[in-house]
């Protein structure tokens, strides 16, 4: 008598192997996903570039001494990063950025890595309704079209209402918080910068 | 007898299609897994992890090491004698942790050009060679350094000779590149202390005239350090210029050195100060370029230029909370009142003071292959 103990069925080796296999195929996928992508690399190291742009342009250069003696004090200027937003100097900003990220472009010692970095920037701000706007700041030559590969890097700046001193080559130390468009609060505030940065 | 026939111990034809797709789905896979692995094999990535590392290093920390006289734990690891530079446990060139970015220029100038220093940068820079050296144990990595100041790309204030291997494929190398800021000693020499135009003459008890002081205020450097924008004599050079001396004065040796204020209170310096030190040979140059040798009397002289660094301060053992001052015994018909001068000089002519110089903004390339 023909019975089935121990018999395997065509249609049984075959699920088999299809199981065997979905089973290969997912996790072989899964592993893939532990595997780190060159690009994150190229990533980090465009945005190590621009948060350390942005917090040497948000660091002043020199303080002046007040007074001489035994009590000396400083008085420090506004840094060239609050100075800019302050005032809405986007071409000082641009000129200083492109300076600090770019410095390697057309350097004498020779490096790859040539890099004519663009930039585009948006301040973010609390209106006085208690909602977040924004306006447009500062960006390079190129705009930008969406299709960049960009990355973000972004910096609290502090705003006095006005400047505990006056900060020399500015007309007018006295001049409220600047811009206020759509509701910008007349106090003093952080605000944040957004500048999306990639490569040309 | 007809045997009853079972399917015990054979070989189906089921068993064969199944084992079959089995085995192709198996090699299938087994050609895949090489293929897979080459992202594992990340060599670059490996490269830039490691450059990352040692940019952080350089760049966010002030460096480590064993003060071999207190045998305290320090951040100043460039005032540790060379002879002693096993003491020094990590290299790193910021100026305080507080301020990651901002590098101290005596500790760049140091770590980029002395070369006794450079053996120990796989061990205390790079980390990439076991503690314990042996025969076997070579570092795992090449690596080159460079640091230029980058706002006058053609002739930029600070330069330094890579230090690491030359780099030959760059296509291959791991890199960082960090934008610092150095921060440069305040300093007397520009503008200098001009004795004809920013004149302030004073009358001081016990002290005879032809006297020039320069007044260091140790106290109001330490009490609000500012490590990015103050005075800091002990990890910093010093130096001050001294110009239009007038006419028939000597410079005589006798007197002249660094002195501690015994009685500050009194606002002046006076007479009964201790003389710590004559000044050393090379530490005063005249007429801004040769050596004061032998401390011998010197006619004549247009100017002063006094340079002093870190180590000089602390082998006269300076403390923080204390004043002392510089003083030039200066005699001649030419010169015949005394004139007190405080570091860092804050000229009487407005807007020509002298402060900090500005933070210089700088790159930081860090190759590793």
């Amino acid at each position: 008598m023909v019975d089935d103990y121990g018999q395997l069925y065509t249609i049984e080796g075959i699920a088999a192997a299809v199981i065997m296999l979905v089973t290969a195929y997912i996790m072989l996928n899964t592993t893939t996903l532990y595997t780190p992508a060159d690009t994150h690399v190229i990533d980090m190291q465009l945005q190590q570039l621009g948060n350390d742009a942005l917090s040497m342009m948000d660091t002043t250069d020199r303080v002046i001494p007040s007074s001489q003696g035994a009590n000396q004090s400083y008085v420090s200027y506004l840094s060239p990063l609050e100075e800019s937003v302050r005032y809405s100097d986007t071409r000082n900003f641009n000129n200083t950025l492109k300076i600090y990220a770019n410095s390697l472009y057309g350097n004498p010692n020779p490096v790859i890595d040539s890099r004519p970095l663009q930039w585009n920037s948006t301040i973010y701000y609390r209106t006085t309704g208690d909602s977040v706007g924004s306006y447009p700041f500062a960006n390079s030559e190129r705009n930008l079209t969406g299709r960049e590969h960009y990355v973000t890097v972004t910096r609290w700046v502090h705003l006095n209402e006005t400047p505990s001193n006056n900060t020399p080559g500015l007309s007018d130390p006295n001049v409220i918080i600047p811009i206020g468009p759509n509701g910008m609060r007349n106090e003093d505030q952080v605000v944040l910068l957004e500048v999306l940065l990639w490569r040309d | 007898m007809a045997k009853k026939m079972d399917n015990s111990g054979l070989l189906s034809i089921d068993f064969i299609a199944g084992f079959t797709i089995f085995m192709i789905a198996f090699i299938a896979v087994a050609t895949l897994i090489s293929g897979l692995l080459v992202n594992l094999q990340s060599k670059t990535i490996d490269y830039d992890a490691v450059a990352y590392r040692t940019g952080v290093i350089l760049v966010e920390d002030p460096g480590y090491g064993v003060d071999p006289v207190s045998t305290n734990y320090t951040t100043n690891w460039e005032l540790i004698p060379l002879v002693q530079k096993e003491n020094i446990l990590r290299y790193g060139l910021a100026v305080s942790k507080d301020y990651p970015n901002i590098l101290s220029e005596y500790k760049v100038s140091k770590f980029f050009t002395i070369p006794a220093y450079s053996g120990d940068y796989h061990r205390k820079v790079i980390f990439d060679e076991p503690p314990i050296l042996g025969p076997l144990t070579t570092p795992l990595y090449h690596y080159n350094i460079q640091l230029t100041s980058i706002e006058n790309q053609a002739s930029p204030k600070y330069w330094f000779p890579p230090v690491g291997d030359e780099v030959s494929n760059i296509t291959n190398t791991g890199y960082i590149h960090r934008v610092v800021k150095i921060k440069a000693p305040a300093n007397g020499d520009n503008p200098p202390m001009d004795m004809a135009k920013d004149n302030t003459n004073v009358v001081v008890s016990g002290i005879p005239n032809g006297t020039f002081i320069v007044y260091f205020d140790f106290p109001s450097y330490y009490d609000k350090q500012d490590p990015i924008y103050g005075i800091d004599p002990l990890t910093e050079n010093t130096s001050f210029t001294i110009t239009n001396i007038p006419a028939n004065t000597t410079l005589q040796a006798l007197n002249t050195g660094l002195y501690i204020d015994s009685n500050p209170k009194l606002g002046n310096v006076g007479g009964g100060d201790t003389l710590i030190s004559q000044m050393d040979q090379g530490e005063i140059l005249l007429d801004g370029v040769l050596p004061w040798t032998n401390h011998s009397s010197i006619q004549n002289l247009n100017s002063i230029r006094v340079f002093l660094n870190p180590e000089f301060f602390i082998q006269k053992n300076i403390e923080r909370g204390r004043q002392y001052y510089i003083r030039f015994n200066l005699e001649g018909s030419g010169y015949n009142t005394t004139q007190d001068y405080n570091f860092p000089w804050i000229s009487t002519i407005p807007g020509t003071g002298v402060s900090s110089p500005p933070l210089v903004p700088a790159d930081m390339e860090v190759r590793i292959w």
